[in-house]
């Protein structure tokens, strides 16, 4: 555990160095933000009534809250770092250390998302604050029950994208099936909460990552529900054990079949 | 006390294969068609601690692939193989703590960090407490001359410089046995002889096992004492340093730039490989003649440009070939 630790400081270390192209991507996210809450104030024009259960000032902060978990976790750790070390066979020094790749690579995702994250949520609280207002059911106890679930959905979102970079192994390029995910994601889980889909597609949305990573954690904040952070909590600790067995089975079966340039 | 023993060794990898053309990429998507490739061919060999063996052989020999197996990266497709009493793929993490690589064409080194956090990192890694690590940073900082660099981030390092750091950060944690697989690539003349004088000094001082794949005929004129030449996946030489010394590595290659035709014989000991025009190529057998002898032949005054060269290692292994089938 100590030498992962270490692994995570030498990553934080290492992104600091380069944590000004975080600033630039604060523009891409805050405009993103801005059109999306002014389609939603254009949708709610003239309509004092919920949609789907929701103000007007829930949805903006679900849009918000999701969001933070998608550009938060946005690190390339998990995405272009794996897959390239793959397929250029630097994953050769990789297997010669004495830690477990997959979970160097995790440790290393957390440690660089770390920063980012952070930023991300506070520029997405200032623009919650100033174009929907305070959540009036947000308190102490919600804050507390949102970090483990926040932690957790960052976590799952890691590893996922971890085990799509591992099909690296067998196909050229794994960025396409990064893209379908980034893509479910938004459309599932960020742009629209679960209960605007017909009953079928919510009971997929229910039993998949995202209601772990998306829909989970920014209800949670709206709802300030305990009973919707017991159920949310139950599913991330699942979501994680079957990706966990996953990576374990596909980089094992990757690691096999290992074709590293020159030999 | 044996380091490595391999036992019939053999690797097969699958690839795939195209037809030329645009209807051949397309074909290939819906029917893909493999090919197999024995990269290494049933090879047996040992090695003793303490000692530095030269692996080497052509492009696609099977060097590297060898060295890939050994440290538990490729799977063998047969065979079997034990380092330091341990088989490398059932439990290579056990093995990771005592050998070290450094592949010349790949990285491990964290590029923004500088050279003296990437060695705090590695040795965290390998479980070294914090005082022992500075110690070694200290001794390595005097060997290499690393205060020029120590605090600079690798990415803004010479290629010699970064190859200097991959070095170091592959012996933070003392391995027994060292796997370097072209160490020396693509650096200068200086970088290559210090790189070389450190894995003399390394070999004698700690006792480390070296396991040398280059291209470079010096690397394995001055490290090695046994070497094997692999070609096509086989063993084609397994034999000492001396041996090959006497009867490969006494010629030399002497191509010169003429101002003027001049007509040469063989003599003994120079013999006339290439004759056109004004250029030149002699073979000198240094048994026999001497560089110079080869320059007086040719006369110094009608020399315009002059290159003299080891044989390449390529021409060395067909002539083994030759000997072996004859």
């Amino acid at each position: 555990m100590k030498k992962y630790l270490n692994v995570a400081k030498t990553t934080f270390n290492d992104s600091i160095q380069y944590a000004t192209s975080i600033i630039f991507r604060i523009g891409g996210f805050t405009i993103t933000m801005l059109i999306l809450i002014s389609l939603w104030n254009f949708i709610y024009s003239g309509n004092d009534n919920l949609i789907n259960g929701y103000s007007l000032k829930e949805m903006i902060w679900y849009l918000l809250l999701a969001e933070i978990i998608t550009f938060g976790s946005g690190s390339k750790v998990a995405t272009n770092e794996v897959k390239n070390c793959i397929k250029s066979g630097n994953i050769a020094y990789q297997v010669t250390k004495p830690y477990s790749y997959p979970i160097y690579v995790i440790f290393k995702f957390i440690a660089d998302t770390f920063i980012r994250f952070i930023i991300f949520l506070l520029v997405a609280t200032t623009l919650g604050l100033i174009f929907a207002g305070p959540l009036e059911t947000f308190n102490i106890q919600t804050l507390i029950i949102s970090i483990p679930v926040f932690f957790l959905a960052v976590l799952i979102t890691g590893m996922t994208r971890i085990l799509i970079s591992l099909s690296s192994f067998w196909v050229e390029d794994s960025t396409p099936f990064q893209n379908v995910y980034s893509k479910i994601i938004l459309i599932f889980g960020v742009f629209f909460p679960m209960e605007m889909f017909p009953s079928i597609i919510r009971t997929i949305v229910r039993f998949s990552p995202i209601y772990g990573v998306s829909y989970g954690p920014a209800k949670l904040v709206i709802s300030s529900s305990f009973t919707l952070f017991k159920e949310v909590i139950l599913s991330q600790i699942i979501i994680i054990i079957v990706i966990s067995i996953l990576i374990s089975i596909v980089y094992r079966k990757g690691a096999r079949k290992l074709n590293v340039n020159g030999g | 006390m044996k380091a490595i023993e391999v036992k019939k060794l053999s690797k097969t990898f699958k690839s795939k294969t195209k037809e030329k053309g645009l209807k051949g990429s397309i074909k290939a998507i819906f029917k893909p068609k493999y090919q197999e490739k024995k990269a290494v061919n049933k090879i047996s060999f040992e090695v003793e601690k303490g000692e530095i063996l030269a692996f080497i052989g052509p492009n696609g020999a099977g060097k590297s692939t060898t060295i890939k197996m050994l440290t538990g990266i490729l799977f063998p497709t047969s065979g079997e193989i034990s380092v330091l009493g341990i088989n490398p793929h059932k439990e290579r993490k056990k093995l990771a703590y005592k050998i070290g690589t450094v592949f010349g064409q790949k990285e491990q080194l964290w590029i923004h960090l500088t050279p003296y956090d990437n060695f705090k990192f590695f040795g965290a890694i390998y479980d070294i407490p914090e005082k022992i690590v500075e110690r070694r940073i200290e001794e390595y900082k005097q060997i290499f001359e690393l205060d020029e660099f120590i605090n600079t981030p690798v990415r803004g390092l010479s290629l010699g410089q970064r190859m200097i750091c991959e070095i170091v950060a592959s012996l933070i944690h003392e391995p027994d046995i060292l796997f370097l697989d072209e160490p020396t690539i693509g650096l200068d003349p200086v970088i290559k002889e210090k790189i070389r004088v450190f894995i003399k000094r390394l070999n004698k001082e700690k006792k480390t096992t070296i396991f040398l794949t280059s291209h470079d005929v010096g690397d394995i004129e001055k490290l090695c004492k046994r070497v094997i030449i692999v070609n096509n996946g086989h063993i084609v030489l397994d034999d000492s340093m001396e041996n090959l010394k006497y009867h490969y590595l006494n010629k030399k290659i002497v191509e010169a730039k003429m101002n003027t035709k001049i007509n040469l014989d063989d003599v003994d000991g120079i013999s006339i490989l290439k004759d056109k025009d004004y250029n030149l190529k002699l073979e000198v057998d240094l048994t026999k003649k001497s560089i110079s002898d080869a320059i007086k032949l040719l006369d110094p005054d009608k020399i315009i440009d002059i290159n003299i060269s080891n044989t390449p290692l390529e021409t060395i292994i067909s002539n083994i070939y030759k000997e072996t089938k004859e």
